[in-house]
């Protein structure tokens, strides 16, 4: 056996730290960017040059969007009205995204086991469910609209929430299964010894093994619902309003409020990247269905 | 009361039962949510329906009149079927290349090793919409870029980058490139990490160059890896439409129109119902055959 030191990897050269630094630059200037616009007020908005850093950095934009007190909207959007405050768009976005994130589980769970236990359904049901996911969303939300207008389902919760379960559950499933399938499958086997029932030793013996992966799973799917812009667009029409659309609203209606609208980009990404980094080792699993697993 | 659970439960494990209980649910969303909309889209595109026209079924059957003048005659269309096909084999290709360039360089020995690889997977964490705001405000014309370019080049630029086509094409795909580079990077790195040290170290005891170690080893075996990620990225940059949006500046004056711009347009702000559903199922069936033909094979293999 050889020792440790001799598997050492490539040391990084004074070249590759200098094209390193080029790269993070490059990756964190956006951001950077969208902090110190949201912390801008509005008279340092749009100037030429741009400031790189604020002349007066100010939390009026999050205030503006978080409360409701007519006086900092005035201060910071001058005779702009703000259509909705964001904190609705924060609960609704909560609902959405957390229930169509646990129906998508709960249904990927059951079907990842009757595919990788009982091949019920098989490729064909995994290849239905991938075309869900890669058919592009132009083609569902078309007729999903005038579905929802005949069912009254445009501008409600359920509509919004079942809609996400159903597009997000392709990889609930995809994904749950590769985690299933790699318990084996024995270990249920001796559990129905013992006197278990077919679905109950997929609940009690397997399902607590995989556990960690399907809480991944459930994080990587609300990150996909949380953000996701173009159902919410089309189904709702005001009385649901998801963060994404408020975005958007802060260009559409009331000319451009690069503050506010930079102010709640900023906190809706905190937790995208919260949950994003924790599950860091299971991006590569969650975004390819399953087929990398490391 | 015993008796009628243990009947429950055995009926709940025959093979008709499981089958209800762990299918049933998922059968029941795709059907309601996803087949019957189809179905519907289906014989709408098949119609010139538009909700003026009052309930679902006063349109009448065309004789898929809708496809044939999309594929023949109508150059806007096709135009935008054309820009998803470029914008995809641009910005994948460039993706591909900065994240094979960036897994080569993190797979090494450094200090803060880890915090790179974590700041580096940030950008693929934002929402497609706040990536478009981003970017909508580097890219104005009094925006940081051209202040940029003002200093470097030592003279006043002032290009106007979302108000031309191919500028704009520019900024849509940097704005991709930006936010997806990083999973082209993580799925490379994950390829190289899962090589065996053996083999490298081998190599090199040969006397193999670095340069050589990455061409002759590290790259021929991320190639199967790699194939995963720039299939399922090819077929998810064709779907850009958040970013082009947020680049409109909530103006609907979109000067690069793909098929999703053009869908979007003809059903939501057109309301041609019948013929953006035509347009869109085209796309569907080659997205459907590019999906068993090849995604299928390469996920499962």
């Amino acid at each position: 056996m050889r020792g440790r030191s001799s598997l050492e990897k490539t040391k990084m050269g004074p070249f590759g730290y200098l094209l390193l630094a080029i790269i993070l630059v490059l990756v964190i200037f956006p951001i950077y960017w969208l902090i110190i616009t949201s912390l801008k007020p509005k008279s340092e908005w749009i100037v030429t040059p741009p400031l790189w850093l604020p002349r007066s950095p100010t939390f009026l934009n999050y205030l503006v969007i978080l409360t409701e007190t007519t006086a900092g909207v005035e201060y910071v959007l001058g005779s702009y009205v703000v259509f909705k405050p964001a904190v609705k768009a924060f609960i609704d976005s909560a609902i959405v995204a957390g229930i169509g994130t646990i129906l998508a589980i709960i249904v990927g769970v059951l079907a990842a086991f009757a595919v990788s236990r009982h091949n019920i359904g098989g490729n064909s049901f995994l290849g239905l469910v991938l075309m869900l996911r890669m058919a592009p969303p132009m083609v569902a939300i078309i007729p999903l609209t005038v579905f929802y207008s005949l069912l009254g389902f445009i501008d409600t919760y359920h509509g919004l929430i079942l809609a996400y379960a159903t597009f997000t559950m392709p990889y609930a499933v995809w994904i749950i299964k590769s985690f299933i399938d790699e318990v084996p499958r024995e270990l249920e086997d001796s559990a129905r010894l013992d006197g278990l029932s077919p679905l109950a030793a997929h609940f009690k013996v397997t399902l607590p093994l995989i556990k960690g992966g399907v809480l991944a799973t459930a994080l990587f799917i609300w990150i996909l619902n949380w953000s996701e812009y173009l159902f919410a667009l089309m189904l709702t029409r005001g009385k649901v309003i998801t963060l994404p659309v408020q975005i958007t609203a802060y260009q559409t209606y009331a000319g451009m409020l690069y503050g506010p609208q930079a102010a709640l980009a900023i906190l809706a990404v905190i937790p995208l990247v919260i949950f994003g980094t924790m599950i860091r080792r299971y991006l590569a699993r969650g975004l390819t269905f399953g087929a990398i697993r490391r | 009361m015993n008796g009628v659970i243990n009947k429950l439960t055995k009926a709940l494990n025959s093979k008709r039962g499981i089958s209800l209980v762990l299918m049933g649910p998922a059968q029941f969303l795709i059907f309601f949510i996803a087949i019957i909309p189809f179905a519907l889209e289906i014989y709408l595109s098949f119609t010139p329906w538009s909700p003026t026209m009052g309930d679902l079924f006063s349109a009448p059957f065309n004789y898929g009149m809708n496809y044939v003048k999309l594929l023949t005659q109508d150059t806007r269309y096709l135009l935008a079927l054309g820009r998803t096909v470029l914008f995809t084999v641009v910005a994948v290709t460039v993706q591909l290349l900065l994240g094979i360039l960036l897994a080569a360089l993190v797979d090494r020995d450094f200090p803060g090793s880890n915090i790179v690889f974590v700041i580096l997977l940030i950008p693929m964490m934002f929402m497609p919409v706040v990536v478009g705001l981003v970017f909508y405000m580097i890219f104005q014309s009094g925006g940081p870029l051209n202040h940029v370019l003002s200093i470097i080049l030592q003279q006043n630029i002032t290009i106007d980058w979302l108000t031309n086509e191919f500028t704009l094409f520019i900024a849509a795909v940097i704005a991709d490139t930006w936010h997806w580079t990083p999973f082209m990077f993580l799925i490379a790195l994950c390829g190289m990490r899962a090589i065996s040290p053996n083999i490298i170290d081998a190599a090199r005891t040969l006397g193999a160059s670095e340069w050589q170690i990455f061409r002759k080893i590290k790259l021929p075996m991320i190639r199967n890896v790699l194939l995963i990620a720039v299939t399922i990225r090819a077929l998810e940059s064709t779907k850009i439409f958040d970013e082009l949006v947020m680049f409109a500046g909530g103006r609907l004056n979109y000067l690069y129109e793909n098929v999703s711009i053009w869908t979007y347009i003809m059903n939501a702000v057109q309301n041609q119902i019948g013929y953006a559903s035509a347009g869109a199922l085209i796309v569907l069936v080659i997205i459907a055959v590019l999906t068993f033909n090849v995604i299928l094979k390469v996920l499962s293999r």
